[in-house]
């Protein structure tokens, strides 16, 4: 039985969203007085979007480095044309670990420190014993996972662990482009739209509720993640370190709101409170509880694991 | 030099399907138990473990093979259900099976060196590299290709690789996302197509009539209104019609189409893919009668002559009516 010894931390996962150079090293500069203690760097959904270029990455990476933080460098999640490849190549150059977000990541990564990231299916045991085979020593949850099997998996294996517990939740990667798409381009002759929708493109079902959010080949929730009220569920499951994504304009805040949170200066009724405002669309929390990811569930009682 | 015909691999959801698909010329029928192991886990489809016995019987009679796929992923303690069917594929005589998980591939692969192993699409295998750590580690054989890739792409993996088969989707329903990787039902519905096999349950389907409209919702997100004479489809969230950017209203991630490969077998034969597969284990007999039937002729007379291929008026007009009517696409096969 693993126990939770460690004090849980906060990081900050990837920028999804394509952002300018100017606009993430700004960004950037900032993160290194954010009260994080891990900063995943680099592009996950498209080569195409990087607005950062390798040795961007290098410079920032060091910077954030200096600062005290652990830097991953995290890798594409769907890896099929040259673009791609080359991507994953590049970036295990950099003398930085690597959070894989796909097997071409575990394999072209080999004897360099490895995460397992979101994209990554590690949903059991024998799934996360292999990876440890291979030294992979921390896990980024996916993100469909429940609290239960959260705890289940950390009470059965002795590997850090991570959750997704504010942002656009990733649901999808394609090889179209979809923003392309809705201006009638492709992702090979693309303009990069994107750079349109900063925090992505809103799709709303026929009763006009919003659904999902369309960012380059990536399909995000077009609701919020927010697992502000589930962090003493966290905390008690066993998970080391709530991720935060990066939504543009209200980072900083949110990730002071979570650090207030996990060091118990604020409850959570107050960290609802404080996080309501910065968000246009609003929460969800269902997955985190078992039921369709989209559900926000307000009233719940502490999750029952814990009154076992 | 005769090159060996592609390979054509179809789908059965129950035994009367499977005989149906060798009848028809299936050289392989692909299939799944009838349990969460199992990537089209749909209500009152798949295989007991009898009908898999005699369903193998039947085809190897007959010189055709047999794959299970055990392709989702265990949550919890129950991985052990999964390597428990991995045992039973093997004591069956199955001729391969199609894993997606890592920690089932580890077993599979430790406990049965013999046994022959494909990745499942459900794997998001998609570069050389990836298909590499996955051969380096499981000795799996085949790869089943995500369509995420055009030919040329198929066509420098197969060459890259080696000694490796692949099969590529040919004809049937289209993921337009990665496969393994796609959230989109489970966000809607709470049902994980990666943990419990069902994209898309019928159980969170409604139909609704709205005036002269039909209202049609998975959960709680209405997928689509179709007027009179509409033509319907099985409702799945990547065709849902949707408003986008801004309030244009359409199809915003994936028009209601199917993938048809007949225009394009030549170029899909010539990435060197070593199998053809047809989705559709939740389909009915008769669909996969027809399609395999059309599939079988289609390769056949591209094998007698690759220069006078064409694509028969007779093979539309059957798939139009299999497919309801629905549009057909390439995929991402031709462009990107």
């Amino acid at each position: 039985m693993v126990t939770a010894t460690r004090e849980m931390d906060l990081s900050l996962g990837p920028v999804r969203f394509d952002w300018s150079r100017e606009e993430l090293l700004d960004f950037y500069d900032e993160v290194t007085d954010y009260p994080v203690s891990t900063v995943y760097l680099g592009e996950v959904v498209c080569p195409k979007m990087a607005g950062l270029t390798i040795s961007d990455l290098e410079s920032v990476g060091k910077k954030l480095e200096a600062s005290g933080k652990k830097v991953y460098i995290s890798s594409l999640a769907l890896v099929a044309d040259h673009m791609d490849r080359e991507r994953v190549r590049s970036i295990m150059a950099l003398p930085f670990p690597v959070e894989c977000n796909d097997a071409a990541a575990f394999q072209l990564g080999k004897g360099k420190e490895l995460v397992a990231g979101p994209h990554i299916t590690t949903y059991n045991i024998p799934s996360i014993e292999f990876l440890k085979d291979l030294g992979i020593d921390r896990l980024v949850f996916p993100v469909e996972l429940s609290i239960e099997s959260m705890k289940s998996i950390i009470s059965n294996c002795e590997i850090a662990t991570e959750a997704f517990a504010y942002g656009n939740l990733p649901l999808a990667f394609s090889w179209r482009c979809y923003t392309s798409r809705a201006f009638g381009l492709l992702k090979s002759n693309c303009r990069h739209d994107c750079r349109k929708f900063p925090e992505g493109m809103l799709i709303e079902d026929l009763d006009h509720k919003p659904l999902f959010k369309l960012n380059g080949t990536e399909i995000l929730s077009a609701k919020c993640s927010n697992l502000i009220r589930e962090v003493d569920d966290l905390r008690k499951a066993g998970v080391n370190t709530l991720r935060i994504s990066p939504q543009q304009g209200v980072t900083k805040e949110v990730v002071n709101i979570f650090n207030e949170r996990i060091k118990g200066e604020i409850d959570a009724d107050e960290g609802m409170r404080k996080l309501t405002p910065l968000e246009k669309v609003g929460f969800c929390n269902g997955w985190h509880h078992g039921k369709a990811g989209l559900e926000y569930l307000e009233n719940y009682e502490e999750t029952a694991f814990i009154a076992e | 030099m005769e090159r060996e015909k592609i390979e054509l691999c179809c789908p059965a959801g129950n035994l009367p399907s499977l005989k149906a698909a060798i009848d028809n010329g299936a050289d392989v029928v692909y299939l799944g138990f009838r349990n969460a192991t199992n990537a089209r886990n749909f209500e009152g489809l798949n295989f007991s473990n009898k009908d898999i016995t005699s369903g193998i019987e039947y085809a190897h009679r007959k010189g055709k093979k047999v794959f299970v796929a055990l392709n989702t992923f265990p949550q919890f303690e129950d991985a052990k259900i999964w390597f428990k069917s991995v045992d039973t594929v093997v004591d069956m005589g199955a001729d391969a099976a199609i894993i997606a998980n890592m920690g089932v591939l580890k077993y599979a692969s430790d406990t049965y060196p013999d046994l022959r192993l494909h990745l499942s699409v459900q794997a998001s295998s998609s570069s050389v590299e990836s298909l590499s750590f996955y051969r380096d580690h499981f000795n799996i054989k085949r790869a089943v290709l995500p369509r995420v890739l055009n030919v040329e792409e198929i066509k420098e993996i197969k060459e890259e690789m080696g000694d490796f088969e692949i099969e590529v989707f040919g004809y049937g329903g289209l993921c337009i996302n990665i496969c393994g990787r796609c959230y989109l039902s489970s966000y809607i519905t709470g049902v994980s197509c990666n943990t419990g096999g069902v994209c898309s349950p019928s159980s969170a389907v409604s139909f609704e009539n709205e005036g002269d409209e039909l209202k049609v919702s998975l959960g709680s997100v209405v997928l689509n209104k179709y007027s009179a004479g509409e033509v319907t489809s099985y409702p799945t969230s990547c065709k849902g019609r949707y408003y986008y950017n801004g309030n244009e209203l359409g199809y915003p991630i994936e028009e209601p189409a199917s993938l048809s490969v007949l225009d394009i077998l030549p170029q899909i034969i010539g990435s060197g893919a070593d199998s053809l597969k047809v989705e559709g284990r939740q389909r009915t007999r008769s669909y996969v009668a027809t399609i395999t039937g059309i599939m079988r002729e289609a390769i056949d007379r591209y094998y007698d002559d690759p220069d006078s291929y064409y694509v028969d008026e007779k093979w539309l007009a059957e798939t139009a009516t299999a497919m309801e009517g629905m549009k057909t696409t390439y995929g991402p096969y031709m462009e990107k």
